[in-house]
């Protein structure tokens, strides 16, 4: 430990105290390019922005994400479909007391059989969401008749091209427009996904039921109040159940729906956070625009940093040969490398990215919630920093034993 | 430990120019004798200490020590065996620039896990004893080249090795200065008993040498 003390003091000296100037420099161009990657956030269109966003820019109230209690329910009566049951629950409300002035649904539809998700978008006019036109291409004046392919699929057999969507047989969809989103989504219009969906020998019917998730936002005269809502729904969904429309998953107890309710029904604030968690955990496209972005803004960023550090292993080569010359070792040089580098990039890699996470709010007005920050953005500081200290300390030794000391020692004789 | 040269050759390429800086050299170096390396610069005395270091390969010939054959050593065991054994005096004035002299010196018992306390103070007593010990908290960049040099040595003889390298060890100090560093050089010899092998141009170092090498141009042109 004595010698880990020293050889980090050795290198606070050799990668902080001596190294200002380069320092300042390796800080400048470390959060330029962390800012500009970070640009991507809001400046590519993306599920986050343009799912949410506008309801929350409308003004809406309150969400109730119906999709957390659906896995719980039974549907025995098909007559149940979406527009009913939002029918009943808006009935339900007002009846209790809610002024409601206006509402948007927006669906999930979740194929499974086929690992296919649709989001059916309706009533989407009654917004006025100009920016919708920003996200949505093809001639699609009317939302109420978009869909929005928005997962992969995984059928075997069913393939999709840019513009064409094709089945195992060769029957080939052509498609309206590419959802700008982050999943590479592509919108379809009502008309070619019931042909879709009856060609892969699907029930249409089938989908016209509840979705799987079903988001309602609302928008009330009268002060907000979960409780009114949450007993509602429960109230609704009892009463269902009691008329033998629906009933219970057999898992399910009175207490989980409860919970399942409670935690479905959320203001504005509550809603933009659980979604901007939920859409950053969807990211995983390796060629979505904004993973390219993203990735591409790492690679640079570890790069620079990686010169960086092989600046500092050169500038230190005659350290190095001092530490082997003095009975040094391998793990001396490589920790010596590590810490060198450490004091070298973590101060700029901290700042630039707590300094943008302020930047992010201070200009846009955005707190990025903790667990995104964590969860998402973390790699930014994490991917690099490994990258670098272990790229460097490894590269110091190899570098070493390629080149040989007398070589860095200047070739005195 | 005896050191033995084989047909040692060492080139390099510098600046896309061959340049031979052995030829074939064959010595022993008597185990726990005072060999004095010597000859103008340029004439391969650093590359041949170098390599007995094993901070460097020969392209041709092999070297033992103590009939350990250095250079069929992986790296990590020739890391080992220097530690173990070697300590070297290199000709380039190569401190930290930002440490304390003191712990500049201390450094190979540091990393040989020496408590800190106990290296400081065999630092110490070198330093006083090569007459810099008024830069012993000072940083090593504001030290004189004498200064340097001497504290270059310092860290040299900080700890008992079985072979002891040192490289022109004078070099850049006044004859009163170079006599004290002799001194010191001669009573760390007559305490631990190394093979010590100096290469230098240093007249004061030959009549201390019981064997002498006279390198020209990468060759020895006499010995004995």
């Amino acid at each position: 430990m004595s010698v880990l003390v020293h050889i980090i003091q050795l290198s606070f000296y050799n990668g902080f105290v001596t190294r200002k100037k380069t320092w300042l420099k390796a800080l400048g161009i470390s959060t330029i390019i962390m800012l500009i990657t970070y640009l991507n956030f809001f400046i590519l269109p993306y599920e986050w922005n343009s799912l949410v966003e506008p309801y929350l820019r409308a003004e809406y109230d309150i969400v109730i994400d119906i999709g957390h209690h659906f896995p719980k329910l039974v549907y025995v009566d098909p007559s149940l479909t979406q527009e009913v049951y939002v029918e009943m629950l808006l009935s339900n409300l007002t009846e209790a007391g809610m002024e409601i002035t206006d509402y948007v649904e927006l669906s999930e539809y979740y194929l499974r059989e086929y690992g296919i998700n649709f989001i059916i978008l309706s009533n989407i006019s009654k917004l006025n969401l100009t920016e919708y036109n920003n996200v949505v291409s093809g001639d699609y004046p009317d939302y109420d008749e978009v869909l929005i392919w928005s997962m992969v699929l995984s059928r075997e057999g069913i393939t999709i091209d840019r513009d064409i969507l094709k089945l195992a047989d060769g029957k080939e969809f052509s498609y309206s427009g590419i959802y700008m989103g982050q999943r590479g989504d592509i919108v379809l219009d009502r008309g070619l996904f019931e042909t879709f969906i009856n060609e892969t020998g699907g029930d249409v019917n089938l989908y016209r039921s509840l979705g799987y998730s079903l988001l309602l936002y609302i928008k009330t005269d009268g002060d907000v109040d979960l409780n009114l809502v949450i007993n509602t729904i429960f109230n609704l969904v009892e009463n269902l159940n009691r008329t033998g429309v629906i009933r219970f998953h057999e898992s399910m107890t009175r207490d989980t729906l409860v919970r399942s309710i409670e935690y479905s029904v959320v203001t504005r604030s509550d809603h933009v956070e659980m979604y901007s968690e939920y859409y950053a955990s969807e990211y995983l496209n390796p060629l979505s625009p904004f993973m390219v972005y993203s990735v591409g803004g790492l690679i640079v960023f570890i790069t620079y940093l990686l010169k960086l550090s092989i600046d500092v292993v050169r500038e230190d080569m005659d350290i190095v040969a001092l530490l082997y010359s003095i009975g040094g070792g391998d793990k001396h040089i490589g920790s010596y490398m590590f810490f060198t580098v450490s004091l070298f990039v973590i101060p700029p890699i901290l700042v630039a990215f707590f300094g943008s996470i302020l930047w992010i709010r201070a200009i846009y007005g955005i707190f990025l919630p903790y667990t995104l920050i964590f969860e998402w953005l973390a790699p930014y500081i994490f991917i690099p920093l490994v990258a670098v200290l272990v790229g460097s300390s490894v590269l110091s030794v190899l570098y070493v034993r390629r080149v040989g000391l007398a070589h860095i020692l200047s070739l005195e004789f | 430990m005896e050191v033995v040269l084989e047909g040692v050759s060492r080139r390099f390429v510098l600046k896309n120019r061959a340049v031979v800086a052995l030829r074939d050299v064959s010595l022993r170096f008597p185990s726990g004798g005072v060999s004095i390396v010597f000859g103008p610069s340029g004439s391969g005395k650093s590359v041949m200490l170098n390599l007995i270091a094993g901070l460097d390969r020969p392209d041709e010939g092999s070297i033992s020590i103590g009939g350990n054959v250095i250079t069929a050593m992986s790296w990590p065991e020739l890391n080992m065996f220097r530690r173990r054994h070697i300590s070297y005096c290199m000709q380039r004035n190569v401190l930290i620039p930002r440490l304390k002299v003191g712990l500049n010196i201390a450094l190979p018992l540091l990393i040989r896990g020496v408590d800190r306390g106990e290296a400081l103070e065999k630092a110490r007593d070198l330093a006083e004893a090569l007459g810099i010990g008024y830069t012993f908290d000072r940083a090593a960049y504001t030290l004189s080249g004498g200064e340097q040099r001497r504290a270059v040595l310092a860290r040299s003889l900080t700890y008992r090795a079985d072979l002891l390298l040192l490289d022109e060890p004078t070099s850049n100090l006044d004859e009163e200065t170079a006599e004290r560093v002799r001194d010191v050089i001669m009573d760390y010899y007559r305490e631990y008993g190394p093979t010590l092998i100096v290469a230098t141009h240093d007249p004061g170092f030959m009549d201390m040498g019981d064997y002498r090498v006279r390198l020209v141009e990468g060759r020895v042109v006499e010995q004995g």
